[in-house]
């Protein structure tokens, strides 16, 4: 007994208590929640203690967009681009709501957008960055930044 | 921002091959991580996946000689648009003090590997363009089947073998009896056929086809799927199924 093509709502609670009601349409965009509806989980609200409510409405609001059949190729472009012009707080959070809710497509645009912010970056900025703790000697680091002296050019 | 491993591994595999070197010095686990097999793999793969959305999977390399230096250079070209990639790059200085009129062709290349061959020394190198690694193959010890012939490597191949997830290179050799007047056919016959395998570093026999090789034109190609085609003879062209 199929109830996808139906108005099933699903209600979503974030990590700062606000609700969100959506289509399931919209909900299964995310591969989590679509095995929660398919198991039968979704019927009551479903708790995400680790996506806070702003976080939680963007992505939403992507789901939609993206299930919005009225929506040109172009404009989705466009709404795509748009949507990733983000502080880094927002970026962090995105990034870890989309991997945890599993939106592929939007996984791979925020991996592809975080790439691209530090591929030029210094290795002390990325540990910076990332909160890395550097646990090589000065002498070990010396070697390796000497054998691909060319990727510092 | 405190990113968990997996999160991070896949941020790592959007990046360019330059920045991933860079950050191999960043920590020990990622140096681990980006210099192991099954990364590379993953990456290399992500690329290409990627990279045809771009409609950028095309590329032309660019194999000359410079007139002035005669220096050998390489540089690629992406096919649309047509535009340069990557600067002009001069081959890894492998040898030294050798006479300018020495030939050294591109044999082929695949997946960013470049095999190239000098016919002074008889040298075959691996020279990765993105990484700027290369390798010298070692020589072939493998006893000839004509000992006291001259063997003349009439054909070399370069290709990936998805089966075995390994690169290898094809020779061709031939023999000429070392009398000059008994060498005289205008028709020659391979006699001894030799794969090299990156995987193991090695070389062995394997059968040579039935094959004759005729005109055609100078060069040898890369290869594709299994199938390796080389033939540097008068021109021939040899083809080879891999396994």
């Amino acid at each position: 007994m199929s109830s996808s093509k139906s108005n099933k709502i699903v209600k979503l609670e974030s990590s700062d208590n606000k609700t969100f009601e959506v289509e399931e349409a919209v909900a299964v965009q995310s591969e989590t929640l679509k095995n929660m509806v398919d198991d039968g989980c979704a019927n009551d609200t479903i708790p995400l203690p680790n996506v806070n409510g702003k976080i939680l409405e963007m992505v939403l609001g992507w789901c939609k967009k993206h299930v919005d059949e009225t929506v040109t190729g172009d404009e989705l472009n466009k709404y795509e681009a748009d949507f990733l012009d983000l502080d880094q707080a927002d970026l962090y959070g995105l990034l870890m709501a989309a991997n945890f809710l599993n939106v592929k497509g939007l996984l791979d645009r925020v991996l592809q957008r975080v790439a691209d912010m530090i591929k030029g970056k210094k290795p002390e900025e990325i540990r910076r960055i990332f909160n890395i703790k550097n646990d090589f000697t000065p002498e070990e680091e010396e070697e390796i930044r000497l054998e691909n002296a060319w990727a510092f050019d | 921002m405190a990113i968990p491993e997996d999160v991070m591994v896949q941020i790592l595999l959007w990046l360019p091959v330059v920045s991933l070197f860079r950050f191999k010095c960043v920590y020990k686990s990622w140096y681990a991580l980006t210099t192991h097999q099954n990364f590379i793999q993953n990456h290399f793969c992500h690329n290409l996946s990627t990279s045809n959305n771009n409609n950028m999977s095309a590329h032309f390399l660019v194999h000359r000689r410079d007139k002035a230096t005669g220096d050998y250079l390489v540089s690629s070209l992406s096919y649309e648009p047509l535009q340069a990639l990557s600067l002009t790059q001069p081959l890894p200085p492998l040898y030294f003090g050798i006479d300018r009129k020495v030939d050294d062709f591109v044999v082929g290349s695949c997946n960013g590997l470049v095999c190239h061959y000098d016919s002074y020394d008889l040298n075959i190198v691996l020279w990765n363009l993105a990484t700027k690694e290369t390798k010298v193959v070692p020589k072939s010890t493998l006893p000839r089947s004509l000992a006291f012939f001259h063997a003349n490597t009439k054909g070399i191949g370069f290709g990936f073998d998805a089966k075995t997830n390994d690169y290898k290179i094809i020779k061709l050799l031939c023999f000429h009896h070392p009398n000059p007047n008994l060498s005289s056919f205008q028709i020659e016959f391979i006699d001894q056929s030799e794969v090299y395998s990156l995987r193991t570093n090695s070389w062995r026999k394997v059968d040579s086809p039935t094959c004759i090789i005729f005109d055609g034109f100078k060069g040898t190609r890369a290869y594709t799927n299994g199938l390796l085609l080389g033939g540097d003879y008068v021109g021939g062209r040899v083809f080879y199924r891999l396994t």
